[in-house]
């Protein structure tokens, strides 16, 4: 029997840069002052250009006053194991982990940041503290039973899992502070609202069986049966059971198969199973009621509830097959995967929609089908040439994936007419001028972007919008075409149809390990083919470019319509602050390779290092992010500096 | 091999036991069956819905000093920096605006969600004997009463926006939902509807009868029984909730609404009966009049009850009524400005609605809602009691009621007789003479109903159940019939089946 205890402390203390977003500094424009032209100093907002007002905040500004952004955690874990050997076939393994974490966040804001502008002394100087306390503890039981009897090998295992959570939280928000060194709350004018107190708790238990049996390592079966329960499903619904059942021959291990000594492995197995996952909120289950704590009626502290709950609510269950084979490759060299598959997801769980006058605009339910069918082929490790001083390793793998929604109920069909009334909140820009332009444009951008809707088959990463026939060079304005083939200068979102796909044909990886000598060299690429995507960058920072508060690419300049006769893939300047909606013109097809990451290594020569008292020492240089050939232009590194990472290390042994 | 049964065997038995050790939840959330697992619970479910009909979607501000006077051309409305978007156009009768239709959704959206949550608890409590509660009986009758009551002056209220008018003959549609979950409530024709409401507000009003008269007879006689003063502690036996009947729906609110609505549906007879029960209750002085000294004959605005507590037979309760109020006027001088108010009290210049209440604090807005400017004792002890205040109907208008019958029945000494005790409260010192002719007289009430009802919501409702052009000035606004009806939400058509 062995027994063995852990126990950690970590204390972690973090700081934001005060230097803020890298967004806020690419978004400025280049002809913006922020230092005085005169006496040098930082200004506390940058200029303000023509008559529209915006965003004028001083980034450099706002990082050389006390505001801060802190957070940090202390933790304190317990780990006990216990191994127990019973006899040569029973082995019994129990764990026991608890910890303990308390995090904290503090947030303030400087009285004189920038982004106060004119408003009331008293109001000036921001503090927000949150607190976070969590108390966990997870213990598993797991019994394993192995056995040989002659020609038959048995292994039985079971096992139950039993977690709890409890989690504290307060935040605080203070407002009006002296300065920045008077940080403290004491010295806060006012406590914004009431300070928030929550806490929450979450159990889960689970159990399984699982048995695996061969026999003569020729024909192979298995099965398992997981039965799980947790506290944040519905009181009738707390548990749900999950099984798979599979079997395989390992076709090598006939005699007749000695002839074939260029097969040294073939093996072919089938699976065939019923998963689930819950991805709801507890109270969609059950009818919930939040405990106003705002504030009391007369009478005493009163209750809302917080959704119309289901009770009927189940798991989203997945019901799938799969056959594959693996084969080796003469020689041993490696070994060829191959695997086909189908998944059915039943009672797909949605929102569905009912009159307001319920009390209610919707509900979760089990609504929907959606079939996931593919395949997927993999080479592990294949070795090409291999001698003494050189080795090539090739490896690779590619899946082929088709998502397809079966069956959609009249909920879903009417979560697709809500989209149409969705897209009515978009208010006509053309009304509208000056700094109501931009109010507007502001308010439109919720609508720039394609959102989901659900067809009986197609995939549910399917792009919905108005086709497009591009930018008439006459007036720069875009030209759609409506379902029925006629044109219009109208986006209308009932005209909207499929106008691409997200799911790529096949995607996957490869890579290259070449050695000589000394010298190895490790590569991986990724790909991926066949598939659309909505050009995002190209939309937000050309086409929809709020040129009057922000930078903007130098494409608004060039790739725009201005005069007649221009013939551009971008609408008209002179339209800037109109909101694009979903349109065939921002998809592009997505078809890329990524050179992902490159090593190269060098080791010492054994006999060299003998003589330093070494046993082993390489030098080893790595990159990331090498290389994206892809046929779709994205902006990068805007909001976040696009980085390409250099390690070089040096490692040895003693 | 034994052991691994014993083993299986225990971990069965922990399983069994699993099923209360997955029962928990988050503090600040109750599970529904947990909620109504005893009166403690009932009795929060029954605050939520006070505390939500307090909100700015209801009573805090749509029904109240927001859209509904908005629509009763109470406020400057000509251009939109008198009044928030959607209350201009919403006074242009602009069904069609987008920020008027997202009112209507709110309004509509949270009268429902109350319903139905009304709904729940009727249901809940309905399935307890009378020994679940404390007080027993009495409070399950007060639960019930006050649910019914509360889910029939919701569908009223809907019932005056999206229908027309009873007197243009009953047409329209809408849903009276009467049960807990209702996933698709049916439309019905609104004589239908306004005879469940009278039904439902009937059965309150019976409900609330003994309770209210008998039981809580005690601390019901007294305003401040009545209504919650703070640091003040409740003479109610045995609990507070039985306190402060006049923040719920109780008999006298539930009485006096059946009498707006009976007058509402052109029920006079039934209407005036039930204003006579709370005229009554009046004179045996149980509900008073808030003294002169209190409405504007005396000079400090501090002195001024605003809500007229006294007079108060239901109101709800919102401790944010100044925070909302400052809220939508921000830094503006011209947001909620009154108008045409030289014009309504001509003649009656002395008249308290407006000498106590009208451009007190300047930029010609009404007191009711502003936050007392001083710090003295009136001042601060005004904010704290009646600020939270939001009345829903008050006794006056059981007089409106009585006068409006008697005009009709042609008493007009009697409707004389009462008229001038309300216009003398309200000092006005010019007394109507006995022979003044009927037509003029109901003119007069008229007025006076637009003067009683500034910045609380009804003045659009009683042109509309008069089918009359709505008051402004010197030249009234021409009213067509579909400006007097709001189009169903969305939220509502798009979903039926």
């Amino acid at each position: 029997m062995q027994i063995r205890n852990q126990v950690s402390y970590d204390v972690v203390k973090a700081k934001d840069s005060p230097y803020g977003d890298f967004g806020d500094y690419t978004s400025k424009q280049p002809y913006d002052y922020w230092r005085d032209p005169d006496t040098g100093e930082l200004l506390q907002t940058t200029t303000q250009w023509g008559n529209y007002g915006g965003s004028s905040d001083n980034p450099l500004y706002e990082a050389v006053i006390g505001n801060y952004s802190k957070n940090g955690y202390s933790e304190l874990t317990n780990n006990l194991a216990l191994n127990w050997y019973i006899n040569d076939y029973l082995l019994i393994k129990g764990q026991f982990a608890v910890s303990y974490k308390d995090s904290h966040t503090d947030k303030f804001t400087d009285p004189e940041s920038g982004t106060y502008g004119r408003i009331d002394l008293f109001k000036k100087g921001d503090l927000a503290k949150e607190r976070k306390e969590e108390m966990n503890w997870n213990m598993n039981v797991f019994g394993a039973y192995n056995r040989t009897l002659g020609l038959h090998n048995f292994n039985f295992s079971a096992g139950f899992n039993v977690k709890a959570t409890k989690d504290d939280y307060t935040k605080s928000k203070y407002r009006g502070f002296p300065d920045a060194k008077r940080d403290s709350p004491a010295y806060a004018y006012e406590i914004v609202e009431k300070p928030t107190f929550t806490d929450n708790k979450t159990r889960l238990v689970g159990m399984f069986l699982m048995l695996n049996y061969s026999f003569k390592d020729i024909y192979l079966f298995d099965a398992s049966y997981r039965y799980d329960g947790s506290s944040q499903f519905g009181t009738d619904k707390k548990w749900a059971p999950f099984w798979s059942l599979g079997t395989g021959i390992n076709l090598h291990n006939y005699e007749f198969m000695n002839g074939f000594y260029w097969i040294p492995m073939l093996k072919i197995k089938g699976n065939i199973g019923e998963t689930g996952s819950a991805n709801f909120e507890p109270y969609m289950a059950r009818n919930t009621f939040e405990i106003m704590l705002d504030d009391w009626y007369p009478t005493g502290i009163g209750v809302k509830p917080k959704a119309l709950g289901n009770p009927n609510l189940t798991w989203q269950k997945k019901f799938s097959w799969n056959i594959g084979a693996e084969i080796g490759v003469v020689g041993n060299r490696g070994v060829i995967e191959f695997n086909v598959y189908n998944e059915k997801t039943k009672s797909l769980i949605n929102d569905v929609s009912i009159p307001s006058s319920s009390g209610y605009s919707k509900y979760k339910d089990n609504v929907g089908e959606v079939m996931n069918r593919g395949f997927e082929i993999a080479l592990k490790s294949v070795r090409v040439y291999s001698d003494k001083d050189v080795d090539v390793i090739l490896f690779g793998n590619m899946s082929h994936n088709v998502n397809k929604l079966l069956k959609i109920s009249e909920s879903l069909k009417e979560y697709n007419s809500r989209i149409d009334e969705f897209y009515e909140g978009y208010r006509d820009q053309s009304l509208v001028t000056n700094q109501f332009l931009l109010i507007y444009a502001e308010s439109n951008k919720v609508y720039a972007t394609p959102i989901m809707k659900y067809e009986e088959g197609n995939s549910t990463n399917t792009i919905y919008g108005m086709k497009s026939l591009g930018i008439n060079p006459a007036n720069g304005r875009e030209v759609f075409q409506k379902r029925d083939g006629t044109i219009t200068y109208t986006w209308s979102s009932d005209e909207q149809q499929k106008i691409g796909n997200e799911d790529p044909w096949g995607e996957g990886a490869f890579g290259l390990n070449f050695r000589y000598k000394n010298i190895s060299l490790y590569t991986t690429f990724l790909y991926s083919f066949g598939g659309d995507k909505y050009n995002k960058t190209l939309l937000d920072n050309v086409e929809n470019a709020n040129l009057n508060n922000y930078n903007a690419d130098k494409r608004v300049w060039t790739e725009r319509w201005q005069n007649v006769g221009d013939v551009t893939p971008l609408k008209a300047l002179k339209d800037r602050y109109y909101i694009t909606r979903s349109t065939s013109r921002f998809v592009q097809k997505n078809n890329y390779v990524t050179f992902n990451s490159l090593t190269l290594s060098y080791d010492f020569n054994r006999e060299l290092l003998d003589k330093i008292g070494f046993t082993s020492l390489r030098l080893q240089f790595n990159m990331k992010d090498v290389a994206t050939f892809s046929t779709i232009k994205r902006e990068m590194g805007l909001s976040y500096p696009f980085a390409r990472t250099f390690n070089f290390s040096l490692s040895a042994g003693f | 091999m034994r052991k691994i049964w014993i083993i299986l065997l225990l971990s069965m038995g922990l399983l069994s036991a699993c099923d209360d050790f997955l029962d928990v939840t988050s503090d600040n959330v109750v599970v529904e069956d947990e909620l109504f697992a005893d009166y403690k619970g009932v009795r929060m479910a029954v605050n939520g819905v006070y505390r939500e009909l307090s909100g700015s979607g209801l009573y805090g501000y749509n029904l109240m000093w927001g859209f509904a006077s908005a629509l009763g051309h109470n406020y400057q409305t000509s251009s939109t920096s008198y009044l928030p978007t959607g209350l201009y156009y919403g006074a242009q009768f602009n069904w069609e605006n987008s920020s008027v239709e997202e009112i209507s959704e709110t309004m509509w959206k949270k009268a429902f969600n109350v319903i139905s949550t009304c709904n729940n608890i009727i249901q809940q409590v309905e399935a307890k004997d009378t020994s679940f509660f404390e007080v027993g009986k009495t409070e399950r009758d007060m639960i019930l009463g006050e649910m019914y009551g509360v889910r029939a002056l919701l569908h009223f209220e809907m019932f005056r926006f999206y229908c027309p008018a009873p007197i243009t003959g009953l047409s329209g549609k809408m849903p009276y939902v009467e049960m807990y979950p209702d996933y698709q409530p049916k439309h019905r024709e609104a004589s239908e509807v306004m005879s469940l409401i009278i039904r439902d507000m009937e059965k309150a009003k019976t409900m609330l009868a003994e309770v209210d008269t008998v039981f809580c007879r005690s601390w019901c006689s007294s305003m401040t029984s009545r209504i919650r003063q703070s640091n003040s502690w409740s003479s109610a036996p045995p609990n507070e909730f039985m306190s402060y009947r006049g923040c719920r729906m109780n008999f006298w609110g539930a009485t006096a609404l059946l009498a707006r609505m009976y007058m509402y549906n052109g029920d006079e007879d039934m209407a005036y009966e039930n204003a006579r029960i709370i005229y009554s209750f009046h004179t045996r002085n149980w509900f008073r009049w808030t003294s002169a000294s209190y409405q504007g004959s005396i000079s400090s605005v501090e002195y001024i009850h605003t809500k007229r507590p006294e007079e108060i037979l239901l109101c709800f309760s919102n401790n944010n009524n100044y925070d909302q109020w400052e809220a939508r006027i921000g830094t503006s001088n011209y947001m909620f400005r009154m108008k045409n108010i030289d014009h309504l009290f001509a003649g009656d210049e002395d008249d308290y609605r407006k000498v106590g209440w009208y451009n007190r604090y300047g930029f010609q807005r009404y007191l009711t809602w502003i936050r007392p400017v001083g710090s003295s004792y009136n001042a601060t002890n005004l904010a704290t009691n009646q600020g939270p205040l939001l009345p829903v109907i008050s006794f006056p208008e059981m007089y409106h009621i009585m006068i409006e019958y008697l005009i009709d029945k042609n008493r007009i000494p009697e409707a004389v007789t009462l008229f001038n005790t309300l216009r003398r409260n309200r000092g006005a010192k010019a007394a109507l003479p006995e022979t003044i002719y009927p037509e003029d007289l109901k003119e007069k009430l008229v007025y006076d109903i637009i003067r009683e009802t500034l910045t609380s919501g009804q003045t659009f409702f009683m042109f509309k159940r008069l089918n009359r052009n709505i008051y402004n000035g010197s030249s009234n606004i021409t009213m067509e019939p579909k400006n007097w009806t709001m189009p169903l939400p969305q939220s509502e058509t798009d979903y039926q089946f």
